[in-house]
């Protein structure tokens, strides 16, 4: 087991690394952006020079700034909030298999989504759509959870499966009725895939960024119930932790952020089951730190992965596909150690 | 003081206690016996608040236990499962500095918080396990880890399920005499216990359960006799409490 210094090195180490792959990223696109221009950019910057009178330098300006700056902070925020979702929910369950999408949310979260565009004009309703229906998974999971007089774990599962189910089917619905002459078709298909490339053109990364901070800051003070929580019920409670109430708080949180992320950029898989894995393997289970790490390495993997999508191929392909084909690849190669991980 | 007055508990239309009465002093070591299933654990689960019982009350410190919070009821009693493991690879150290849960929630574990779960593990003799992983350890130290969480937890009472089931010879008789020590300076100590040497070796009070029911209390001595033994468990023992006939 390792020190509360080393525990603390790492974290720094990955917060750099963060921060060198997002300047690489910003340098990377279609319009290159050599190492001399950022200088010179940067110069003109620091030295109070008009830049709009300068082509190249008002088109770096507006590559960074509009376009990439906002798809990178987006790619931060929702693999960091996938990942503290998926982090704190295994713990409240006790299990290493739980992912975001265990209470339905991202189920229904998605038909929110495909019931808003095909019944909306406006993205911004699109968006409201998504968000209220993954809450509603949420309380649809526990109000099952509730008819039976427990909030179980079992019994929160199980909640979770049936409301996973019902939106599913509601969204295979939405699908059926669907115009495929339109693009509406096209465009559900696209959205659940999950894609970034809505963000450059909407104000979303305020409306959805924000929030998903506060709940990411809130997020990490959780990190001791959690510990507890995970023991169990009743070591919980015996330890003192009125666990009805910090359970719920915690599905309202992780049910939001993973909801959130569905409202930026559709549906990215496999993030909120991979990453806090991985990171429990390099800094071990205390939620302290790994809440903290879970979410460095969920904004540091998906940032990777759009940067590949960006730059990859001519036609930019689905963001949620890469997310599942790079993480089964990266998660076959730490199920290796994976005796650290969990404990079967 | 904790008065548990008329409990009944039914679990799926199974009467598992019927009308169960009992006082337990500050200071005192309880011992309860009585066979499998008799209720001896739905007993404790019941004090500390895990399941709720349909008949009776359970009153700490003349105040009903159903009005203090789990903070609160956490300062009061601490509890040692009989069998626990964990989902994660938590160091020993992880799990014990659980007890401490004090503080406020936006505050962390103090200097003197870690000190306590080091004293915790060196009375135990366990301060070696002190960053092993808890989940690769025997059922027996993982048992002794527990305890060491309640010594953190620092309550007045503490309710411990047979807790020397997974300890060898010599750990069970140490693990009794700590106890010893911590009711000597006024713990209170709730016990299962399925050994009656054990009992008698901790002396205090015992309390026999049958069938959901309590059928005899009273001092160690007065009432672990070889009689109520074969109405307990329905074994005979010859003069120097060996058991010689299973009926």
């Amino acid at each position: 087991m390792m020190s509360r210094f080393s525990k603390n090195f790492i974290i720094i180490f990955f917060t750099v690394t963060l921060l060198v792959a997002v300047i690489i990223s910003i340098t990377l696109g279609k319009y290159s952006i050599s190492f001399i221009d950022g200088i010179n950019y940067l110069s003109a910057v620091f030295k109070g020079e008009n830049i709009a009178d300068n082509e190249k330098l008002s088109n770096i300006e507006t590559v960074i700034f509009q376009v990439r700056m906002p798809r990178i902070i987006a790619a931060l925020l929702i693999g960091a909030a996938l990942s503290v979702s998926g982090a704190m929910l295994q713990s409240i369950f006790a299990n290493p298999l739980v992912s975001p999408g265990i209470m339905g949310v991202l189920s229904g979260a998605s038909f929110g989504a495909a019931f808003g565009i095909i019944t909306f004009s406006s993205w911004a309703l699109v968006q409201l759509s998504t968000l209220l229906f993954g809450v509603s998974a949420l309380l649809f999971s526990l109000l099952v959870a509730f008819i039976y007089r427990s909030t179980s774990t079992l019994m929160l599962v199980l909640g979770g499966m049936i409301s996973g189910a019902f939106f599913n089917a509601l969204l295979s619905i939405v699908k059926l009725t669907a115009d495929p002459n339109n693009d509406e078709l096209a465009s559900i298909v696209f959205w659940l895939m999950g894609s970034l490339a809505m963000i450059d053109s909407s104000d979303i990364l305020l409306k959805a960024g924000i929030p998903i901070i506060l709940l990411l800051i809130i997020s990490l003070f959780f990190g001791k119930i959690l510990n507890i929580l995970a023991m169990g019920d009743e070591e919980a409670k015996s330890l003192g932790v009125n666990t009805l109430y910090y359970k719920i708080v915690i599905l309202i949180i992780s049910t939001f952020l993973a909801s959130l992320t569905v409202v930026m950029a559709g549906n990215i898989g496999w993030i909120g089951l991979i990453i806090p894995h991985i990171a429990r393997m390099i800094i071990g289970p205390d939620n302290r730190y790994l809440l903290t790490l879970s979410a460095i390495l969920g904004g540091l993997f998906l940032l990777i992965c759009d940067t590949f999508v960006r730059n990859l191929f001519a036609y930019e392909i689905p963001l949620g596909i890469i997310t599942s084909i790079i993480g089964l690849i990266v998660f076959i190669l730490v199920l290796k150690n994976s005796s650290k991980g969990w404990h079967s | 003081m904790i008065e548990i007055e008329n409990i009944s508990f039914k679990y799926s239309k199974r009467n598992i206690l019927n009308n169960v009465s009992l006082q337990i002093n500050q200071g005192e070591i309880v011992n309860l016996l009585g066979a499998n299933g008799c209720g001896k654990s739905t007993l404790i689960k019941l004090i500390l608040g895990f399941y709720k019982a349909q008949k009776g009350t359970i009153k700490l410190f003349n105040k009903n236990i159903n009005s203090y919070s789990r903070k609160e009821i956490a300062k009061y009693l601490s509890y040692v499962p009989q069998f626990h493991n964990a989902a994660f690879p938590y160091s020993v150290q992880d799990i014990v500095i659980m007890g401490k849960n004090n503080m406020s929630f936006w505050q962390n574990y103090s200097r003197q918080d870690y000190e306590s779960v080091d004293y915790a593990l060196h009375t135990l003799n366990i301060y070696h396990l002190k960053n092993e992983d808890y989940t690769k350890l025997s059922g027996g130290q993982r048992q002794l880890v527990m305890v060491a969480r309640a010594m953190v937890q620092n309550s007045l009472f503490c309710f411990m399920d047979e807790p020397v089931s997974s300890l060898d010879y010599g750990n069970q008789y140490r693990l009794l005499e700590s106890v010893k020590t911590f009711a000597n300076k006024g713990i209170t100590f709730i016990i299962t216990s399925h050994h009656p040497d054990h009992v008698k070796y901790l002396g205090g009070r015992a309390v026999l359960m049958n069938n959901g029911t309590i059928f005899k209390k009273g001092s160690v001595d007065e009432v672990l006799t070889e009689s109520s033994l074969y109405e307990l468990y329905k074994v005979k023992l010859n003069n120097n409490g060996i058991v010689y006939a299973v009926d």
